[in-house]
């Protein structure tokens, strides 16, 4: 893998780890029970990260061939 | 569970024993309504100074271990990425450091232990570290607001006598 290559991994990961830890806490505000804090707070955090990632990388991708 | 589901006397009716409990154990009633301003007040400044520590004292210890772990992880996660340079004042950081100021146990001696490091070379992880301890900062805020909800339950609207909700 180039240099390119391990930045866009790294910071792909990255994102992905925000996106997992804000929605835990997000959920964690509407629920008493930590399991289900937590469950609910990976699956809608993943679900979310991999949509945005998927609208704003095709989204940008076709942006950038369009200009 | 959501806590809206649980019915509003109920829910009152336990931010009052909790009340009862943080002030001493008293058993009168108008006490602990008199003594649950202060307890509200240190609850918020707790979580203020530590992530967890409102959901702690408020008997919520599980929720507390989770946004202590999670908090600290996330700002600690952002020093370590900006390498120690990310909690500042001067130039433009001042604005990020009003994030992170809200997670003041861990914000204000970050600044006071790395107020020697200067910005000697190129940092690439900067900005995503700036952004990791800014939301952790920005996260403890909504966990106030929790550690408020979790004190003072919102009360039910009141129902008129035909049973229709006034609000």
């Amino acid at each position: 893998m180039n240099v390119q290559t391990v930045e866009l991994v790294e910071h792909v990961a990255l994102y992905f780890l925000l996106a997992l830890l804000v929605s835990v806490t997000y959920h964690g505000l509407r629920r008493e029970d930590v399991g289900d804090i937590v469950r609910t707070g990976i699956k809608r955090g993943l679900l979310f990260g991999l949509v945005s990632l998927f609208v704003f990388g095709v989204g940008g991708y076709l942006l950038a061939q369009w200009l | 569970m959501y806590r809206g589901a649980l019915p509003a006397e109920e829910a009152v009716e336990g931010a009052q024993v909790r009340s009862v409990r943080l002030d001493g154990g008293g058993s009168d009633e108008t006490a602990a309504r008199s003594q649950g301003l202060a307890t509200v007040v240190l609850c918020v400044v707790a979580a203020w100074l530590v992530p967890g520590l409102g959901h702690w004292l408020l008997g919520r210890r599980g929720k507390a271990l989770l946004y202590f772990v999670l908090l600290t992880f996330t700002f600690l996660c952002g020093m370590w990425l900006a390498d120690f340079r990310n909690v500042r004042t001067d130039d433009d950081f001042w604005l990020y450091f009003v994030g992170e100021s809200f997670l003041g146990g861990l914000a204000f001696p970050a600044l006071w232990l790395t107020k020697g490091l200067e910005l000697v070379r190129s940092q690439p992880r900067l900005d995503v570290g700036l952004l990791f301890s800014t939301v952790a900062g920005i996260l403890n805020v909504c966990v106030m607001v929790d550690v408020y909800e979790t004190a003072c339950p919102r009360a039910a609207p009141a129902a008129t006598p035909d049973g229709e909700s006034i609000a």
